[in-house]
């Protein structure tokens, strides 16, 4: 089993975010959670990696399980619960968050280093992800001085450095041109080809077709359509229908 | 005792001095702006509070509060009169004082790490420790240094205060050796002229630090680079 959310729900203040969301993605399949902004895909994407906690419901990711409202155990307990799940989870933001002050080398190896691989190892893995990327030559640029795309591809090599089961992107393509985006789609593309099994928000359909083998149509936080990538073809309610035609 | 002797012995004292105040200085103002940023609001406002205060008083004050009110406080605690050395007190003041501003600074420079930062951390399972010392505060020393850098040449003039409280440093120097000469106009130059070449030197060693904070930000690095397919995003090149 990949990934299984129970009847998750999410409030900020007075206002609901998530409704009970339900949905199940097995392993080494891209899903794509589709939606225009606000849709609350973006804040169901942080859930899977416990960057926003839900305030009902259950989360299956990566062969650990966790039900909410969490119980009151020591909050320590939680934390490094959380902490080994996104070491199995990895993320890509939308601004990559590449960290400024370090080279591209240091930021591929800081968390892995942290958390017990040896230096040398580290630095090999780095090598070969950054040559995976196309991006051999930026080691010891710095973050400041790449593009746009190449950022994001060393934030996504950066991901991989622990290697994960499960890899989310957060609107991965929302801030590249186009030609851009097709350098992303083959890298998602190789990626699910070596059975990483990956969650990606967005709100481009062309996008979404070029990388989806399922898909989850949200609308004001509750699921409106979900199955296989041939709903894309045949969608089976009308709102998804208006939306693809947009 | 030649006069060169003494003048270079009073230096390292104002130097002394100085650089102890800076460092007990910025532990302190650390300590101050993260109980200020602290979630625990008592916390926060029982620390607004006291830098209000140090902010408020003149720097004098503070310096002879610490030197004879502590003396008179220990005395009234203990019933044993203790005497606290000029150069601590003096310390402690300095420190006090800088600490009160340089909060401010480092407060600030901390709000203006993006959030996205500690999210990048905690997303790949860094913890919280790590990612304080080794993400969020070599981003905020960047935006803090410039401030720093100019509390710093403040605090090096301050150091004149605590020869009212008699600690020997170069202005308790150059008042004794101008009154046993009569030559005042000589000995305050020479006083003033030290004090200019250690804030020179200062402000030298700190455009250095300072571009060296800033190195990441160059594009030495991107000589080799290809077409730009797209310039960088403004919360990376704010960061």
């Amino acid at each position: 089993m990949g990934i299984a959310v129970q009847s998750l729900s999410k409030s900020f203040g007075g206002h609901q975010v998530l409704r009970d969301i339900s949905f199940s993605i097995s392993k080494g399949e891209t899903t794509v959670l589709l939606g225009s902004s606000g849709a609350g895909k973006s804040t169901l994407l942080r859930m899977l990696n416990l960057l926003e906690s839900p305030d009902q419901g259950s989360l299956h990711i990566a062969d650990m399980a966790f039900s909410f409202p969490q119980k009151k155990s020591p909050s320590s307990n939680a934390s490094t619960k959380a902490c080994q799940l996104r070491r199995k989870v990895g993320m890509v933001f939308q601004q990559y968050h590449l960290w400024p002050h370090m080279t591209v080398l240091e930021n591929l190896m800081e968390a892995p280093v942290q958390q017990g691989m040896s230096k040398a190892e580290a630095r090999d893995k780095a090598m070969g992800l950054l040559e995976r990327m196309g991006l051999p030559d930026k080691v010891n640029a710095w973050p400041s001085s790449l593009s746009g795309g190449q950022q994001q591809r060393v934030a996504i090599a950066r991901a991989l450095m622990l290697s994960p089961e499960v890899l989310l992107f957060d609107e991965p393509t929302a801030a590249l041109d186009p030609a851009i985006t097709n350098q992303v789609v083959e890298i998602i593309n190789e990626l699910q080809a070596s059975g990483i099994t990956m969650v990606v928000v967005t709100h481009e359909v062309d996008f979404a077709r070029k990388i989806a083998s399922r898909v989850v149509y949200l609308e004001n936080g509750e699921i409106v359509e979900q199955g296989t990538a041939e709903r894309f073809t045949a969608p089976q309610t009308g709102a998804f229908k208006r939306y693809l035609q947009h | 005792m030649g006069l060169t002797t003494l003048f270079a012995e009073a230096t390292v004292m104002t130097l002394g001095l100085a650089l102890s105040s800076l460092v007990l200085g910025l532990l302190m103002a650390l300590a101050f702006s993260l109980a200020e940023l602290s979630r625990c609001k008592p916390l926060a406002l029982a620390t607004s509070t006291v830098v209000a205060i140090l902010r408020g008083l003149p720097e004098i004050l503070v310096v002879f509060f610490i030197y004879f009110g502590s003396t008179h406080a220990l005395f009234l605690l203990t019933d044993e009169f203790i005497e606290i050395s000029p150069f601590v007190a003096g310390t402690i003041a300095l420190s006090l004082i800088y600490s009160a501003y340089a909060s401010q600074t480092l407060r600030g420079a901390f709000m203006a790490v993006p959030k996205g930062q500690t999210e990048a951390a905690v997303a790949l399972g860094i913890s919280r420790f790590h990612c304080f010392f080794r993400i969020i505060l070599p981003q905020t020393w960047r935006h803090a240094l410039p401030g720093l850098g100019n509390q710093w040449l403040v605090l090096l003039k301050d150091t004149a205060l605590v020869a009212l409280i008699g600690v020997h440093d170069l202005l308790l120097q150059a008042r004794m050796t101008a009154a046993s000469t009569y030559e005042p106009f000589t000995w305050y130059g020479i006083a003033a002229l030290i004090y200019l070449a250690i804030t020179l030197v200062s402000q030298n060693i700190l455009e250095r630090m300072k571009s060296r904070s800033n190195r990441h930000l160059t594009s030495s690095h991107s000589v080799t680079e290809g077409p730009v397919e797209k310039t960088v995003s403004p919360g990376e090149a704010t960061a």
